[in-house]
């Protein structure tokens, strides 16, 4: 068994009553914080104290904790999902802090993702994204043979990889541009490897792109911040790998977009 | 023609005109470089190249307009794809750390691109648009050239500017491959590469230019 250590911690967190009221950061002590924790839990602590002393907990998202579910996520010292690579919040724990030291905690920045409380922000933008192309259309009914549409072993790995964006939305608050590309990207590719997503596939391209530009994330500079945040390790390619459908598509297949 | 419309006004369809558009460029540049180069052979040489371009007579006017069709779409989509940028951050991060993935090259690209353009603009007033305004020949410009680089503060801000450009392309040159669709989990690393081999190689190009001028002129 490892060593159960405590640490003390001054945080800095944003706080914002709504997307109307203007916002500040505020100063609170994070106290005999055990290394064991995971960063959500330590919230869990200070909010606990704030209610007693009175003050409205900080409000932050979150649902499985286990890292799966994308539904956790906030900038800490400037960093989406705190400075460990490949972990999502909720998997970030405390012995990765040591004692005395400050943390700036944000929400995600983005004019797409607008802020609806504290550390909440809405991202249901990225839900449009996805009506707008985002599925495969399948009769529904009986499930069929498993085996009936053979995948190549290729295929299969480059689709499970972009298939493990968890849609979170790191990509887009690491982004100094705010872009939602390597989210977009992920999910084109994760249905345009499948023999199953080839019918709709340049009109998905198509569609999701025209879908994130309308919801004004910012266009791709090809600074790689997105990768380097994304809690799943999503590669860039898959940015380059949906330019080239988007581009075949306009060219070659625009008559069956619509 | 308005598929071309349809594809400008998307995000990806943007930075696909502004790698086609870069990778023109680039293409100019080895061929001004070429040119500049035959410097090193004396003035006559220079003279000689730049006669024979004038006397290729509306050849050499068609491929400047072309040319100059290609700079003012890539700055036109420069600042367009940078505004539009800026606004889709529409609060700043207080504090802002990044995790490794931007380079010195890619943070910087509008602010060397608007370099370049102020560059560009002197760089045109200098030779180009003076050629043309005082009807020289090739003999003319070459002079012009040598007497123009033993201002120091000319000399200064061109070799500057040529570095400029060395990063500009050394983020520049994967970029643009990245845009069009020409990924690799692997490739691009070597791109990667390359591009900051190309920049240093750019730069190093141009900047010897100026020097071999003065020497010429001694
Ligand atoms: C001969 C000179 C130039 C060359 C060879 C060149 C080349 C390139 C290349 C190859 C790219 C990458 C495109 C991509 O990411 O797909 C690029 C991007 C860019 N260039 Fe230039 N460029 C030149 C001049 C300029 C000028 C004069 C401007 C002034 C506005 C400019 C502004 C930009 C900007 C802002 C970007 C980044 C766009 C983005 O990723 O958002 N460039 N350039
Ligand atoms: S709470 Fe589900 S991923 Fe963090």
């Amino acid at each position: 068994m490892s060593e159960s250590n405590t640490i003390h911690l001054t945080l800095r967190v944003w706080r914002q009553p709504n997307a109307a009221t203007p916002g500040r950061f505020e100063t609170y002590e994070a106290t005999n914080i055990s290394t064991e924790m995971s960063f959500l839990e330590m919230l869990d602590v200070v909010n606990d104290q704030l209610a007693l002393n009175g003050i409205e907990p900080i409000a932050f998202d979150h649902d499985c904790r286990e890292g799966i579910c994308g539904a956790c996520g906030c900038v800490v010292n400037g960093q989406a999902h705190g400075h460990l690579k490949g972990t999502t919040l909720c998997q970030l724990h405390m012995r990765h802090f040591r004692d005395g030291d400050t943390l700036v905690i944000e929400p995600f920045r983005a004019k797409a993702f607008p802020i609806i409380k504290d550390l909440v922000v809405d991202r249901s933008a990225f839900d449009q994204i996805i009506q707008a192309g985002g599925y495969i259309s399948v009769k529904t009914g009986s499930a069929p043979e498993a085996s009936s549409i053979l995948v190549p072993k290729k295929n299969a790995d480059l689709a499970m990889d972009a298939a493990a964006c968890i849609g979170c939305g790191a990509c887009v608050a690491a982004c100094p541009n705010s872009s939602a590309m390597l989210f977009v990207s992920a999910k084109i590719n994760h249905l345009g490897q499948l023999p199953q997503g080839q019918p709709e596939r340049y009109r998905r391209a198509i569609h999701m792109i025209e879908k994130m530009d309308e919801l004004g994330f910012g266009n791709c500079s090809n600074h790689l911040e997105c990768e380097a945040a994304c809690p799943k390790e999503i590669q860039f390619v898959n940015i380059g790998r949906m330019n080239r459908d988007y581009i075949i598509a306009k060219l070659f297949h625009n008559e069956e977009a619509f | 023609m308005s598929l071309l419309i349809e594809i400008f006004k998307t995000s990806v369809g943007k930075k696909f005109y502004m790698a086609i558009s870069g990778l023109l460029l680039l293409g100019f540049l080895v061929f001004h470089l070429s040119g500049n180069s035959t410097l090193i052979f004396g003035h006559e040489t220079f003279a000689a190249f730049v006669d024979f371009l004038a006397g290729t007579g509306p050849l050499i006017y068609f491929a400047e307009l072309i040319l100059a069709l290609i700079f003012l779409s890539h700055i036109f989509l420069g600042i367009i794809l940078t505004l539009s940028n800026w606004k889709a951050r529409n609060v700043k991060y207080s504090v802002s750390n990044s995790r490794g993935g931007q380079t010195f090259a890619s943070k910087t690209m509008p602010y060397t691109g608007f370099i370049l353009l102020l560059f560009l603009i002197i760089h045109l007033l200098d030779y180009t648009i003076t050629k043309y305004m005082s009807g020289w020949d090739g003999w003319q410009l070459a002079m012009h050239v040598s007497d123009s680089f033993k201002n120091f503060a000319r000399l200064s801000f061109y070799i500057f500017a040529v570095i400029v450009l060395g990063v500009h392309i050394s983020h520049g040159f994967w970029s643009l491959f990245q845009s069009i669709g020409v990924t690799h989990t692997q490739y691009t690393k070597m791109l990667q590469k390359l591009a900051k081999v190309l920049g240093v190689l750019f730069a190093i190009g141009f900047a010897t230019i100026p020097f071999i001028a003065v020497t010429l002129a001694k």
